[in-house]
């Protein structure tokens, strides 16, 4: 018998903003497209064609109809895939939701939105399909309604979107779904959506029967490893095999480092170097103490890698900054003074001068370390 | 910091110096003179042209203007060596001020503005350099070496911080530029962001503009905040309106299909309710045959039991009758006798009343009579006070009419009096016309534009006139020529000899011709083509006005101008006689000031005082008052003679009623009344009612009697009638009854059968009949189904209300459906993304700006702090290096000094006496000037440390002894080694021991020779 093969999606969140990333909000929401863009290519290559989209497609429920009408395009544009969607708990069947909106009545025939809890046969009826469409954005386990296994069904799938109890707060009603729910209630697999980084990673946790795909393109800081989506195979009474592949462009990275002398910043500068590239946003949180003259140097060296990042975001909030000797080569007594004044106040907060402007925070040590920047480049 | 001293000045149109010159050596310069010689001219003349430039507005500079030749600029020119270069520098100020550098290596010389720049660049007057020059220049008056109000702000520590390098020796190449650079930078970005005063960020600035997009971008947020919840609530409403929609229209669904199931069982009980009334009309029929027969029976007996009761109240209505007519004529006999005794008291009650009658009318006559004589007394007092009151309003009215005549005579003779004053002053007038026409007021006069002509001629004339005598005189001069000395008048026929002359003004058209022998002849003359236009212009004018004068008969303008006066006091004068006289002519005030001078003398009253306003006011109000108390008096006696009459109409009615009662003589009346009464009570005793006497009480007493002995005839009477009257009508009625029982018995006999058994069986088979009728009728009301009719309309009821509750469901979704596309019309999922984005750029943005701000804040005030300290630093260096100089100067007085960093200003002296610090102002002048001197003795040797500068000195011993004055002499010396020293003194004795020395240029501005060398 033939494996029953299907693309597992979730989570495009078409139009999310970028708060984190204000500046390349446009690009990133863009490279949403073509990460769905690939995912249907993919799907052309597996016969029977089917996408399953576990819900949040769109990242509102009533988005901006020019999205609606990009995605109906996107779609229709390979008509030989067949895309089975959820509505999310971002996007929740609601009246005047997307789904139910005179933009989305114009769908094509092989994008078909799965609003009710009601079997759906798949593959010529050897697959059975129970979709769980979220109509709010919180709700109870919504595998409840899937009946017992009848005569003859070779292969049960449910397609819903929810948490698992590890995220779910005990007072919140964040659709949660059972961890035994392959078992409980004899599927053959869940397709789920809602987080959006993949869990668990395929690579690591080849023995189970439900999955997360994770978003299909890095949405934040916090989900570095999304940018993916599943192939999945299924034959009766085996143990699905699913593999992961790569539908984002972008790669986000945090790099944490502390930083106590100049190897330790050149190895650092190294590391930034190799990383460079034009789909890289790489965020840097410095920690420990350099002199001022290293931390020059760093500023300098990161001003000039950051045209070659997307975005290159160093955090230096927590990189205490020393007065060194080559920052105190001076004689001018008041050059001197200055320098040593920063210095006690990086060491001693209180020693704050008089007058400070009332609008301003106390000096942290990022903004003692610029004072000492500037200093540094008028008298360079 | 480069050379710079003087080789030479020179000073032209300044002050009191016309023009002079110095030349100076590199060395001690002593320049002296006694007061008045100009040696502060000289002082201040370098320090102006040094620090003042020639475009200056400064007002003091006018002191320095010329003496005695008004127009020319004070000008000043020095020679000076600076960086090695010598340059000859000009400066002219107040007029046509110029400056001019010449550097005299042949370079090109710079006029004005680029000169001023190059001198700038000599003198390093960039602020800092510039005001320690300027401290060796200063005002040796001031108390400070520099004074901190000159120091810009910025720059507040400059002095001191270009003092530092000097003052360390250790480092005397350090740049001090890097620091001022990152405080300027410091300052200017602090600046930038801050104001100084409160250090609150500044409008307009990069911080402001971020906190700025912050705020708006928070606020956008907020609207979307609220926007989305607005959109979240419109959804919840939504489903709301759906669901409600749904259920109402499943109600109405329900109820329709209610309605739908009853409508049917309304049909089927409709028809069975048919056929049970159509059984129960058979059941009705039987039931009423069955009751005919019935009461056919029933009929029967009853006529026989009616036939009896007649027979029984016939015999009871003949017993009635006569027990009826027994009673009737025992009362009548009653009643006879009752009429007899009740005329008889009749007719004592009626004599008793007429009695009664005439014996009031009797008492009425007497008070009537009485009350007649009371007002005949009232009347004749009323009399009298009429008459009384009368009298006295006479009285009164004779006082106010002699009164009134007193005030008349006097009011005449006051009006002739004014009429008099009237005419006098008619007569003043005509007399001032009269005058005034004698003056011309009523020959002819120029319009106002006329006069107006005439009077910018005279003073374009006068100005002409003017102008011709401050004609400037016109010099000749021939020389070689014998001179002599003589004028010649304006025809030029006669030579005056000049002390003909003397004192006098030479006129115009006059020549005065100054002849000197041995060289030449001077002629001066007041004339020239301009006057002769003048001339023809002023005696065109003076033809022009001749004509005029001629024409209007006046010598000139100053008559005309009289005449014009004159003729505007006579219209004035006219004015007021007309006033005077009102429209009357003098003659009718003659003649009525005549009528009332005769008037006044017939009156001959001029020796009797005018009554007083107030006696006239009194005998009014007395006349008033008399008035009154006569009208009160006349109203009182009306009144008395009206209640007169109507006692006497009253006496009289009261007799003629009393006349009427008795019909005559009311005595023999009375008598007749009585024997009257006395035959009454004589029958009354006759009839068997006695009574005691004849009063309404007896005669009330014997009615009681009587009536009590005919009520129980009267009863027995009234009870037989009753007895009679229902024995009568119970007999019609038993006779009606019998008559009603046989005429319904003969009724039913005509249906059912007349013969009793017939009858009887007759019911029997009726009653059978009725029986089975009710037993079908039961069987059928038995089986009858509920009614649904109130079932039905409830129902109905119920699709109603679902009706309208769907209609207002249905309406309810659309209204929630367009508020929510209301909402999301407004493009909201873009402003939202929108609206997050820019809050986190923003947010970002201000991050950004804050951190930069506070970072240069930071800097600014630790820059600041360093210089302050920097400034202490150095004022505390400079002080201890001219500790050993301040103590030579004040042999010994003070020891130590300390100096505030601004303006190294020398503020406290440790005193040798008291081992203490004191405030410098405690010392004395002496010492003071002496502190000072050491100060900037000192600060002149640090900044010639490289090269060569100029110290000028205006009297700075001038309160020191000669003790410490040989040993400023020595300091001074040893100065001038490496600083030239220009001092200024009118004590030249003072300084002799340096005169003495080879290298000590000394300029006596007395004679304003250069003293050489020795």
């Amino acid at each position: 018998m033939v494996a029953f093969r299907f693309v597992h999606t979730a989570d495009w969140h078409l139009g999310q903003p970028y708060r984190s990333v204000p500046d390349l909000a446009e690009r990133l929401r863009e490279a949403r497209w073509v990460a769905v863009e690939a995912i249907l290519k993919k799907a052309e290559q597996l016969p029977p064609h089917i996408v399953l989209a576990a819900g949040d497609q769109f990242d509102s429920p009533t988005p901006n109809p020019a999205l609606v009408e990009r995605l109906l395009e996107t779609v229709a544009a390979h008509p030989s895939v067949t895309v089975y969607m959820i509505p999310g708990n971002h996007d929740p069947l609601r009246p005047r939701s997307v789904y139910v909106s005179p933009a989305f009545g114009k769908r094509p025939p092989n994008l078909i939105v799965l609003d009710r809890p009601e079997p759906v046969a798949l593959d010529g009826s050897r697959v059975t399909l129970y979709p769980c469409p979220c109509t709010a954005q919180w709700g109870d386990n919504p595998l409840t309604w899937i009946p017992r296994r009848q005569p003859g069904q070779q292969l049960r799938i449910a397609l819903a979107h929810g948490s698992l109890p590890s995220a779910c707060q005990s007072d919140q009603r964040s659709y949660p779904i059972d961890i035994n729910a392959p078992s409980r209630y004899d599927l053959d697999y869940v397709a789920l959506g809602d987080w959006h980084r993949p869990t668990p990673p395929p690579a690591e946790d080849a023995a189970a029967r439900m999955y997360y795909p994770g978003a299909p393109e890095i949405g934040g800081w916090d989900e570095p490893d999304a940018g993916q989506a599943l192939v999945v195979e299924l034959e009766p009474g085996a143990l699905p095999r699913v593999a992961a592949f790569r539908t984002g462009q972008y790669t986000w990275r945090t790099l944490d480092a502390d930083l106590a002398d100049d190897s330790d910043l050149d190895q650092l500068l190294a590391q930034v170097k190799s990383s460079a590239s034009q789909t890289t946003l790489l965020r840097l949180r410095l920690t420990g103490c350099l002199g001022a003259v290293a931390r020059d140097r760093l500023e300098q060296a990161l001003d000039q890698y950051a045209a070659q990042f997307a975005r290159l975001e160093p955090n230096l909030d927590a990189l205490a900054c020393r007065s060194d000797d080559s920052a105190l080569e001076t004689t001018d007594p008041r050059l001197h003074h200055v320098f040593q004044a920063l210095t006690r106040l990086a060491d001693d907060p209180s020693a704050l001068p008089a007058n400070w402007p009332k609008d301003l925070p106390r000096p942290d040590a990022a903004t003692i370390a610029r004072a000492l920047s500037f200093a540094r480049r008028h008298l360079s | 910091m480069s050379e710079l001293y003087l080789e030479r000045v020179a000073l032209t149109h300044f002050g009191c110096h016309q023009n002079r010159s110095a030349e100076l050596g590199p060395g001690l310069n002593l320049i002296c003179g006694p007061n008045g010689a100009g040696k502060s001219t000289l002082f201040q003349a370098i320090l102006i042209a040094l620090t003042e430039r020639h475009s200056s507005s400064n007002r003091s500079l006018q002191n320095w203007v010329p003496w005695g030749c008004d127009g020319l600029g004070p000008t000043v020119e020095l020679h000076l060596v600076c960086g090695g270069a010598r340059y000859r520098i000009r400066k002219t100020f107040v007029h046509n001020p110029a400056c001019e550098v010449e550097p005299l290596n042949g370079s090109k010389r710079l006029f004005n503005k680029p000169a001023e720049s190059l001198l700038d660049s000599l003198l390093q007057d960039d602020g800092a350099a510039g005001l320690l020059l300027r401290a060796l220049w200063g005002d040796h008056d001031a108390t400070a070496l520099i004074h901190p109000a000159r120091v810009p702000s910025q720059n507040r520590s400059a002095p001191a911080a270009l003092l530092q390098p000097l003052l360390d020796v250790s480092s005397p190449n350090q740049p001090t530029s890097s620091f001022s650079r990152l405080r300027q930078a410091a300052w200017q970005a602090y600046e930038e962001r801050f104001t100084p005063g409160r250090q609150q960020i500044r409008k307009g600035s990069k911080l402001f503009d971020a906190a700025q997009r912050l705020d708006c971008a928070r606020q956008q947020q907020k609207q979307m905040e609220d926007l989305q919840s607005a959109l979240s609530s419109a959804l919840d409403r939504l489903a709301e309106a759906q669901a409600g929609r749904r259920q109402a229209e499943a109600d109405w669904d329900e109820a329709r299909r209610a309605v739908a199931n009853l409508r049917p069982r309304a049909e089927h009980y409709h028809r069975f309710q048919t056929e049970l009334a159509a059984k129960q009309s058979a059941l009705q029929t039987a039931q009423r045959d069955l009751e005919a027969l019935e009461q056919a029976e029933a009929a029967s007996t009853q006529t026989a039991e009616a036939h009896a009761a007649l027979d029984r109240a016939e015999r009871a209505a003949a017993d009635a009758q006569r027990q009826h007519e027994q009673a009737q004529s025992e009362l009548s006999a009653a009643r006879q006798r009752h009429d007899q005794i009740e005329e008889r008291l009749g007719s004592i009650e009626r004599l008793i009343r007429r009695r009664d009658q005439i014996q009031a009318a009797q008492q009425t006559c007497g008070q009537r009579a009485e009350a007649f004589h009371q007002a005949e007394n009232d009347l004749r007092t009323a009399t009298d006070r009429l008459d009384a009151a009368r009298a006295a309003f006479t009285e009164a009215e004779n006082q106010l009419a002699l009164l009134r005549t007193r005030a008349a005579a006097h009011q005449r003779a006051r009006q002739r009096d004014a009429l008099r004053e009237r005419l006098q002053t008619l007569q003043t007038i005509e007399s001032e016309l009269a005058r005034l026409e004698a003056a011309g007021a009523k020959l002819p006069v120029p319009t106002d534009q006329e006069l107006e002509q005439i009077r910018t001629c005279v003073r374009e004339l006068d100005a002409l006139n003017q102008a011709l005598d401050e004609q400037p005189v016109a010099v000749s001069i021939q020389p070689e020529r014998p001179i002599e000395l003589r004028v010649q008048d304006a025809s030029g026929d006669r030579i005056l000899e000049l002390s003909e002359r003397a004192g006098q003004t030479l006129a115009l058209g006059e020549e005065l011709i100054l002849i000197l022998p041995g060289f030449g002849r001077i002629e001066l003359r007041r004339t020239g083509p301009q006057a002769e236009q003048r001339r023809a212009r002023r005696n065109a004018l003076a033809q022009q006005l001749e004509t005029m004068w001629t024409g209007l008969g006046v010598s000139g303008l100053p008559e005309l101008e009289r005449r014009i006066t004159a003729r505007q006091q006579r219209h004035f004068a006219e004015t007021r006689r007309d006033d005077l006289l009102s429209g009357e002519t003098p003659d009718a005030l003659h003649a009525r000031l005549a009528e009332l001078e005769h008037a006044v003398q017939e009156d001959g009253l001029r020796t009797d005082p005018e009554p007083p306003p107030s006696e006239l006011a009194q005998a009014e109000q007395s006349l008033k008052n008399a008035d009154a108390a006569r009208t009160r008096a006349d109203r009182e006696w009306a009144a008395a003679a009206e209640r007169l009459r109507n006692c006497e109409q009253e006496l009289r009615a009261a007799q003629q009623s009393l006349q009427e009662q008795a019909c005559g003589d009311p005595d023999a009346a009375l008598d007749e009344i009585r024997s009257q009464i006395d035959a009454a009570l004589a029958d009354l005793d006759r009839l068997g009612a006695t009574i005691q006497a004849a009063t309404p009480n007896e005669i009330t007493a014997c009615r009681q009697q009587l009536q009590s002995a005919l009520e129980p005839l009267q009863n027995r009477q009234d009870a037989a009638s009753v007895a009679l009257n229902q024995a009568r009508q119970t007999l019609s009625e038993a006779a009606t009854e019998h008559r009603l029982r046989k005429e319904r018995l003969d009724e039913m006999l005509r249906t059912a059968p007349a013969d009793p058994v017939s009858r009887r069986e007759a019911i029997d088979r009726a009653r059978q009949e009725a029986d089975r009728a009710l037993r079908d009728y039961e069987t059928l009301r038995q089986t009858l189904p509920p009614d649904p009719a109130d079932e039905l309309a409830h129902a109905e009821s119920r699709l109603n209300e679902a009706e309208t509750r769907k209609d207002q469901a249905i309406e309810d979704h659309h209204a929630a459906e367009r508020q929510l596309a209301e909402l999301q019309g407004q493009d909201y999922e873009s402003r939202r993304v929108q609206a997050v984005e820019e809050l986190a750029a923003a947010e970002d943005a201000y991050q950004r700006e804050a951190r930069d701000a506070a970072a240069w804040a930071l800097l600014h005030l630790l820059c600041q702090q360093a210089a302050a300290e920097a400034t202490r630093s150095v004022a505390s260096r400079l002080a201890a290096l001219a500790d050993p100089s301040i103590e030579r100067l004040t042999a010994g007085n003070v020891r130590a000094i300390e100096i505030q960093g601004d303006g190294l200003e020398p503020i406290r002296a440790r005193s040798r006496q008291f081992d203490e610090l004191f405030g410098v102002d405690r010392f004395s002048r002496g010492t003071r000037e002496q502190v000072l001197l050491g100060c900037r003795l000192v600060l002149a040797q640090l900044l010639a440390s490289q090269g060569r500068q100029l110290l000028l000195l205006d009297e700075p011993l001038a309160h020191t002894d000669p003790l410490r004055h040989l040993a400023a002499l020595d300091l001074l010396s040893e100065l001038a080694q490496s600083v030239q020293i220009l001092v200024f003194t009118c004590h030249p004795d003072r300084y002799q021991p340096l005169r003495q020395r080879p290298d000590v240029v000394a300029i006596d501005l007395g004679s304003g020779i250069v003293l050489p060398d020795g």
